[in-house]
């Protein structure tokens, strides 16, 4: 990957984004020409992952050259930039051929990780598989300019809903894995997230007391690794793979902000609480990290959850047709197709809160691009119904321009791929997109007749 | 080889008749087809069960602390009240058979270790003044060895070995040669200690010989049982000792560590995750249809429940007062919301005695019906599936895929639910479980979705009467109470939450097994609740452990 240097990227800002190209060449001789500057900008993912499906009767649109998705409206005026999938499957969140209770758990559980999360039984640990975000992020994090967070992951509120059982909420809590066993918690308290930006240690003295804290607990825990059971041993490896990682955040949060990129000098986000009275706020906030985190290059990979993948909350602030406020819950609304103008409600909602998201990407310039340019940024939801828990046809929107690997002008704004075509291909043409080396496959299908465990779960790499 | 021999029949029996397929290929079973033992009364003169059951008993992951113990350890260890385990994120204890306690999901990801790190560092900054060694300048000062190994003794709940008090001299050493005094070594020493694994981990090593735990781990699986916190003083005297698998030693200790208020974050603990009464923390009905459903009811509700399992416990109660005894839990405020007549003195919650039965046990448990409505009305489902999930563990199966959804004309006025339900049950895919769940709600219907209690529902008169699918008929909470203490399964499931929860792991089959003697002893030997916590407490189950898990 070519680097984008900071010098460059600091001339960018103070030359403004106003800059023609035939300056750049003079200034960077001919070679400019062939560097697409889009291209060797960083590339950041962001994944916004939607609970309870969608009331996709009115997701697609019926005739894509009228446009007229209700749920979508919202999006009008990003509608240059970004396509919607139709077509997608996550086969490996259907657990019906197996008479377990696949639902909700298999939605979320399995969307990143393309792998059937494993039910709980006693002695056995929940296990799926690394998830496609924290791939990227591994890379990252192991490459010469790795960033201060290698990966954020965010979550609009903090209720806890429905037990998920079989498939416990570990499964329903968290769409990112950086191991098998390990979900990562989706982050609520933005206010704690937004001071962790920016906390180093205070002292250069008390990151050394810190290091040599973690270093002798590494020393004990490596002694007291060797006589547990195999089994404990995992969750110890968990711990200390972890102290490992903290020492190593230690340095690297003290390294200087990246503000010749456009960082803020006074970084501010809205004041908020992750509890369900400030949900609006609170969401707001998360998509203000998101950003935030891009714009200083703090990560280039951020997945945020709308809410825990069975949210039963309400919306209050919302009103249905009938102008009473939106009450009932929203997983118990989407079994109800009573209920079915109230959930279009909240779906409609979702998406103007994403096209704020994007209003913000594009406001922030990159040199003469915008952070969405340099960007991919997914909504997706784990179900296409959550009525009748269905997981082909799942809606998938791609934005942004993945820092040149899309030009969203030239790409159809609708694409009907055909039926069940696996969910991990997407995936795979996302990896394409944001990796030096992505993989060659991703997932692994549990095929439900007992056989062909192991076998990839794609089918082939999605081109976009 | 009888358990063996009575599953595979009851396997057989359901196949030829009982199990229905239902048309989407899906296969629901009546919830009460589970196999049972049909020797449990001749080994019912022995609580060692183990053996009877031929099963072993069983192996425990590495249990991290959850937030709740953390806070707790923090207090008994440094005396420190500040609960900074309030600041970590949410979710951080994944939640496992239905309780945050579960070895298999307490995951140490990087949120969960920063946090443990942060916290680390703000307590030893608060370290009070017991644990420091004023005027005194080198790390080798008694003072300091011994301050430091009697921490590192308590928080690790264990005897340490001079190499680990090494260890934290060194960190003393460290802070002095930086120029900095011994009472900051000190901190930086606490700091190791809290991020130890030996403190963070409830540490149960393999044996050489044999699946015995040791004194010292069966001291800390009874305090993290009963006081969700470490062993005190008196207990980790009794480990050294050697005692505590004396049964009368640790029965002794378990009875007082019952008696002591600590035991009441136990008691609160695994009764608002059984009874699913945690989630009125952020549950909110519609204020515009329920005005009268206040912040401070919700909140009394909840102490309601928690606090009649507490004396149910506490005082030794029978089981089957969990669904029919005559006595509940009130405050003014509950009183006055219930509209009852009984008195009530003070603004404390009192033992009641109730006379009409509607308010009776669990099932009248206002927290109970809030947390299974909706924000605007109730659901026969989801009170039917608590029922059998938490009374009888019999969690019916998720409904099959294509489900005919409530149709407008099913919500047309005039129709309580209850009517609405008989015609979704009209589909054959739907019928053999909602059979199951739906009458058990139907009973409960006089109590609305804020719990008042009702004559009418959309208009049209409740019709409580119904009948389990095993045939008992009952007619509103009161009798399906009767119905549900004298199925077998009420106190083998609630020996199975209390085990679940003791044991931090889901139960096994072989577990089931050892758990109904239990329950059929202490039955037939007319003990009570807390009898039933010193039987599984005494059993192989609380003072074994196999070295590894089992292939699976």
């Amino acid at each position: 990957m070519i680097q984008f240097s900071k010098s460059r990227r600091a001339f960018l800002k103070g030359a403004g984004s106003c800059i023609a190209l035939p300056f750049l060449e003079s200034i960077f001789g001919a070679e400019a020409r062939s560097v697409d500057l889009i291209g060797s900008a960083p590339r950041r993912l962001c994944i916004i992952y939607g609970a309870n499906g969608v009331y996709h009767p009115d997701w697609y649109p019926t005739d894509g050259s009228n446009w007229n998705s209700k749920i979508l409206a919202p999006m009008q005026r990003h509608s240059s930039n970004y396509t919607l999938l139709k077509g997608l499957y996550n086969r490996n969140a259907d657990y019906r051929a197996v008479s377990l209770r696949g639902g909700h758990g298999g939605a979320s559980g399995a969307y990143l990780t393309a792998i059937r999360p494993r039910p709980i039984l006693p002695g056995v640990f929940p296990q799926v598989g690394m998830s496609m975000d924290q791939i990227i992020a591994a890379e990252i994090a192991a490459s010469h300019n790795a960033t201060r967070i290698p990966s954020l992951q965010l979550m609009g509120r903090t209720g806890f809903d429905i037990d998920t059982e079989e498939l416990p909420p570990v499964y329903t809590n968290s769409i990112s894995w950086s191991s098998p066993t390990t979900s990562l918690i989706m982050e609520t308290n933005c206010r704690k997230t937004f001071n962790s930006f920016f906390a180093g240690q205070k002292t250069p003295q008390q990151r050394m007391y810190s290091k040599s804290v973690l270093d002798s607990v590494l020393e004990s825990g490596n002694r007291l690794r060797n006589q547990v059971s195999r089994a404990d041993q995992m969750r110890l490896d968990e711990y200390l793979t972890n102290i490992r990682a903290l020492e190593v955040k230690l340095d690297v949060l003290d390294q200087p902000l990246y503000q010749e990129a456009g960082c803020p000098l006074n970084p501010k986000i809205t004041n908020s609480s992750p509890d369900d009275d400030h949900y609006q706020e609170n969401l707001k906030a998360v998509f203000e990290l998101a950003a935030l985190a891009f714009q200083c290059d703090l990560t280039r990979v951020v997945t945020i959850m709308l809410s825990n993948e069975v949210s039963n909350m309400n919306y209050p602030f919302l009103n249905d047709s009938l102008g009473r406020p939106i009450m009932g819950g929203h997983h118990s609304m989407t079994h109800d197709t009573e209920s079915a103008d109230r959930v279009i409600q909240i779906n409609k909602w979702e998406m103007s809160q994403v096209a704020k998201f994007l209003d913000q990407m594009t406001s922030i310039k990159e040199g003469s691009r915008t952070l969405l340019d340099n960007s991919l940024v997914v909504f997706g939801t784990g179900m296409r119904d959550s009525q009748t828990h269905q997981y082909d046809n799942l809606p998938f929107l791609l934005a942004g321009g993945g820092g040149g690997r899309i030009d969203q002008s030239k790409i159809a704004r609708f694409r009907d791929l055909g039926q069940e075509v696996p969910l991990s291909n997407a995936w795979l043409g996302i990896m394409d997109m944001m990796m030096d080396s992505p993989p060659k496959t991703f997932g692994q299908y549990w095929d439900p007749s007992g056989g062909n465990i192991g076998r990839p779960d794609s089918t082939g790499i999605l081109t976009f | 080889m009888s358990f063996k021999l009575k599953s595979n029949m009851t396997f057989l029996t359901v196949l030829s008749g009982v199990m229905l397929l239902t048309s989407c290929g899906r296969i629901c079973l009546p919830f009460f087809s589970n196999c049972h033992r049909d020797d449990a009364e001749s080994n019912a003169n022995s609580d060692d069960a183990l053996s009877k059951c031929r099963g072993n008993p069983g192996w425990s992951a590495i249990r991290r602390l959850n937030k709740t113990e953390y806070n707790n350890t923090i207090r008994d260890l440094l005396g420190d009240n500040t609960n900074p385990a309030d600041q970590f994120s949410a979710n951080s204890d994944g939640i496992n058979n239905g309780f945050d306690n579960n070895g298999e999901s307490l995951a140490v990801g990087p949120s969960q270790v920063n946090d443990f790190f942060t916290a680390a560092q703000e307590v030893s900054l608060n370290l009070q003044e017991q644990f420091t060694c004023p005027g005194v300048t080198s790390a080798r000062d008694t003072c300091v060895l011994k301050t430091l190994a009697k921490l590192a003794m308590k928080a690790y709940r264990r005897p340490i070995g001079d190499s680990e008090v090494a260890d934290l001299v060194k960190l003393v050493d460290l802070a002095l040669a930086n120029g900095e005094s011994v009472e900051y070594g000190i901190k930086i020493a606490v700091q190791r200690i809290l991020m130890s694994p030996d403190f963070l981990f409830r540490v149960e090593l393999p044996k050489d010989n044999g699946i015995e735990l040791t004194d010292f781990e069966l001291a800390s699986r009874l305090s993290y049982f009963l006081w969700n916190s470490m062993p005190d003083d008196d207990l980790l005297n009794a480990a050294a000792t050697g005692s505590l698998h004396n049964p009368e030693e640790l029965t002794r200790q378990t009875l007082r560590l019952l008696n002591d208020p600590k035991a009441a974050d136990f008691t609160a603990d695994f009764a608002e995750q059984w009874l699913e009464t945690r989630r009125l923390k952020s549950t909110s009905p519609d204020a515009t249809i329920f005005p009268g459903f206040t912040k401070e009811v919700n909140i009394s509700m909840q102490t309601q429940a928690t606090s009649f399992f507490d004396v149910i416990l506490r005082e030794n109660l029978a089981i089957r007062s969990l669904v029919t005894g005559t006595f509940t839990m009130l405050n003014p405020v509950l009183a006055n919301y219930y509209k009852t007549t009984v008195p009530t003195q003070g603004d404390s919650f009192q033992k009641v005695q109730v006379s009409d039965g509607t308010r009776r046990g669990v099932l009248g448990l206002g927290a109970f019906h809030v947390s299974t409505s909706n924000p605007d009305g109730t659901s026969l489902v989801k009170r039917g599936k608590w029922v059998l999930k938490n009374l009888l563990c019999k969690s019916p199966p998720p409904p099959p895929p294509n489900i005919p959804p409530l149709t407008a004309q099913s919500h047309a006025p005039g129709l309580a639910q209850r009517k609405r339900m008989e015609m979704h049950r009209a589909d054959p895919s739907c019928s053999s479980c909602h059979a199951n769940m739906d009458p058990i709600g139907a009973s409960l219907e006089n109590f609305d979705a804020v719990s008042v209690w009702r004559h009418q529902d959309n208009g049209a008169d409740i019709d409580v009467s119904g009948k389990l699918v095993t045939g008992e008929p009952f007619n509103g909470p009161e009798e399906l109470a009767a119905v549900i203490q004298n199925r077998p399964e009420f106190p083998e499931c609630f020996a199975e939450k209390i085990a679940t929860y003791a044991l931090g792991r889901g139960m096994r089959e072989t577990d089931k097994c050892v758990l109904n003697d239990m329950v059929a002893l202490n039955q037939k030997q007319e003990g009570g609740a807390r009898d039933l916590v010193l039987r599984i407490v005494n059993s192989s189950l609380f003072t074994k452990r196999l070295p590894d898990r089992e292939d699976k």
